[in-house]
């Protein structure tokens, strides 16, 4: 049994995730991303003296909104906390937050037939962004944009229930999924409006207590999350074969030389007296706003799931794909609402579709094509206008331009040849100018038909019906 | 009640003032006297009384998600010590000479639970803020 095989990892997430409100979290200054530095402030997020913050009533309903999908129990009663820490990107010294009353605990996400807990989900206020100028020894300064101070965040914590990399990848995006579905963030990572930080120990298999955790920070993006939590589990196992001790202690993630590096040395034991923040009043939600709530969450990605097996009949790893983003699933749903076999607008999207987006980095939202333009093309493949090789190259220019693909068939001539004249015409042109070709295939020789077919599409611009290819080609060589 | 001339340097720390050893003196004995008065409060027996979370007797008070501008970028930097190209300037507070395009200690303690975000230790008097070295 080697090393890895007998410890496992104990992994536990911290997800922030910006709410996608207008407004910040205790003032009116907008949350729109990439602003000019210190344009979107107001005396509220700056920490000037006097002002109240006062609750954005759509940051509770989305955080209620999550709690309620993520299958937490929302508190009855719950208040505003200072977490207190002098740092520059904190206007006020103090970091708005909850502590010991948070809106929600006790939820659970199911990841793969598993059953990952949340420990608690609470709101809090984002803190502003420091920037160097200029990045040599010398520099002295740092620079600080506020725009972000009071941005509402959600923070989300797991219960220490992942037990490999790919399980925490996983957990992420089934959060991401469900956030997204149901409209209460964007979860861009790149862009910040989702995070996370993982804490991971290891212990021996069978041991039920925890080791000497580490925390990982600087996670960019899902691979970044599952790279880390591989590296940092390999490293503290070959500390504890070593016979030395694992350091509690913060770790960034180098995504360059793909290593944890310790991020400071001893940790400062935290104390940030917390207190009630004076300034906001409690929150109390009552069991009518939550029915009400309630209302507001669609279908979740794993009930969209099963629903897309049961009723469309398609494979479950297919209905994985396309039930991992809101506007995919939607895309397909539509589609197959309407189209005779679903199994075939799924190759579709999971094939050209996803293909197109990887490679373009569109969002599914900037891809023009509807469900309507797909389910018209595939009606039109059916029907014999266009061949399915004409059919690919349709569909290649509807996701640039989103243009209907009847229009697109008829702009560029693209419809189907099935006139036997005019096969047989090119036909008998290819096998006049292939003698060879012709002549080896007559010698038994299968393959060479298969080249007979490929110049008879290629003179026509992949527009000739190939079963109608097949049989006039057959027919001269007198094999039919 | 007692206050320990330990306990003001950990909490004057955490303020971030710098105290003098007879400040610390002065303050360890001030701050006793008034626990010590205020604990006068442990002999009643609060037992059947609801614990109060908040000093008002309100809850609910919300704001309408509309946005509305703030304030001009010149008067929200009018009063900073510092400015710089629309930012306001700060004392970098960690170790320069980090290699170019490395995560800094700051970009990686925005994310959350601010673990990355005590500075180390005061200095005498310092009223521009944290000055220590992060890494």
């Amino acid at each position: 049994m080697s090393e890895n095989e007998r410890y496992e990892a104990v992994i536990g997430l911290e997800v922030h995730v910006e709410l996608g409100t207008k407004t910040k979290i205790f003032c009116n200054c907008p949350t729109t991303f990439g602003g000019e530095p210190n344009t979107q402030v107001c005396p509220v997020c700056l920490g000037l003296p006097g002002v109240l913050p006062v609750l954005n009533e759509k940051v509770l309903r989305y955080a209620l909104r999550a709690a309620l999908a993520l299958n937490c129990e929302v508190a009855r009663f719950s208040r505003f906390d200072r977490k207190n820490y002098p740092y520059p990107d904190l206007p006020k010294n103090y970091q708005i937050s909850q502590y010991d009353l948070p809106l929600a605990r006790n939820g659970y996400v199911e990841v793969n037939g598993r059953r990952i807990r949340i420990k608690r989900l609470h709101l809090e206020e984002d803190a502003g962004k420091l920037l160097h100028e200029g990045d040599g020894a010398q520099d002295k300064w740092s620079l600080v944009d506020y725009n972000r101070a009071g941005v509402p965040l959600a923070e989300i914590v797991s219960e220490p229930d992942i037990r490999t990399p790919s399980e925490a990848r996983a957990y992420l995006e089934s959060l991401k999924a469900i956030l997204q579905y149901i409209g209460v963030s964007d979860c861009k990572m790149e862009e910040g409006s989702l995070r996370c930080d993982t804490n991971v120990s290891v212990r021996r298999k069978g041991e039920t207590g925890f080791g000497t955790r580490t925390e990982l920070k600087n996670l960019n993006s899902f691979k970044a999350v599952e790279k880390s939590l591989e590296y940092e589990i390999a490293r503290q196992i070959s500390v504890l074969e070593d016979g030395e001790e694992v350091v509690q202690e913060t770790r960034a993630w180098d995504e360059s030389r793909e290593i944890t590096v310790p991020l400071r040395g001893k940790e400062e034991a935290h104390d940030y007296r917390y207190f009630p923040d004076p300034d906001l009043v409690p929150v109390v939600v009552d069991q009518a706003l939550l029915d009400e709530i309630r209302k507001e969450i669609p279908e979740l990605p794993s009930a969209k799931r099963q629903r897309f097996i049961r009723e469309y009949g398609i494979p479950e790893y297919d209905a994985g794909v396309l039930t991992a983003d809101k506007r995919l699933a939607d895309f397909f749903d539509e589609c197959a609402s309407r189209y005779r076999d679903p199994k075939v607008v799924s190759n579709w999207l999971m094939g050209e579709y996803l293909k197109y987006a990887n490679a373009t980095g569109l969002s599914f939202a900037e891809i023009p094509v509807t469900p309507e333009g797909l389910v018209e093309l595939l009606n039109l493949q059916d029907e014999g206008v266009i061949s399915g090789k004409i059919a690919k190259t349709v569909f290649e220019e509807m996701l640039k331009t989103g243009e209907r693909p009847s229009e697109i068939v008829k702009k560029r001539g693209l419809v189907q040849i099935s006139d036997e004249n005019a096969i047989y015409a090119v036909v008998d042109e290819v096998i006049a100018s292939n003698p060879n070709v012709v002549r080896d295939y007559l010698g038994g020789k299968e393959k060479a038909f298969g080249f007979l077919v490929g110049q008879v599409m290629k003179a026509t611009g992949g527009k000739a019906n190939p079963a109608k290819v097949n049989a006039a080609l057959k027919k001269r060589l007198g094999k039919e | 009640m007692s206050i320990t001339e330990e306990t003001v340097r950990h909490v004057a720390w955490l303020a971030r003032l710098g105290l003098s050893d007879e400040e610390v003196e002065i303050f360890t004995g001030q701050l006793g006297r008034i626990l010590g008065y205020v604990a006068k409060l442990d002999e009643l027996d609060t037992t059947a009384v609801t614990p109060t979370f908040h000093v008002l007797d309100m809850y609910n008070v919300f704001r309408e998600d509309e946005p509305r501008p703030g304030l001009p970028r010149d008067e929200a930097l009018a009063n900073a010590p510092d400015a710089s190209l629309g930012f306001f300037r700060v004392p970098r507070i960690i170790k320069s000479g980090a290699p170019a395009g490395s995560p800094t200690a700051e970009e990686m303690s925005r994310t959350s639970s601010r673990t990355g975000a005590s500075p180390t230790g005061p200095k005498s008097g310092a009223r521009t803020g944290p000055g220590g070295d992060e890494s």
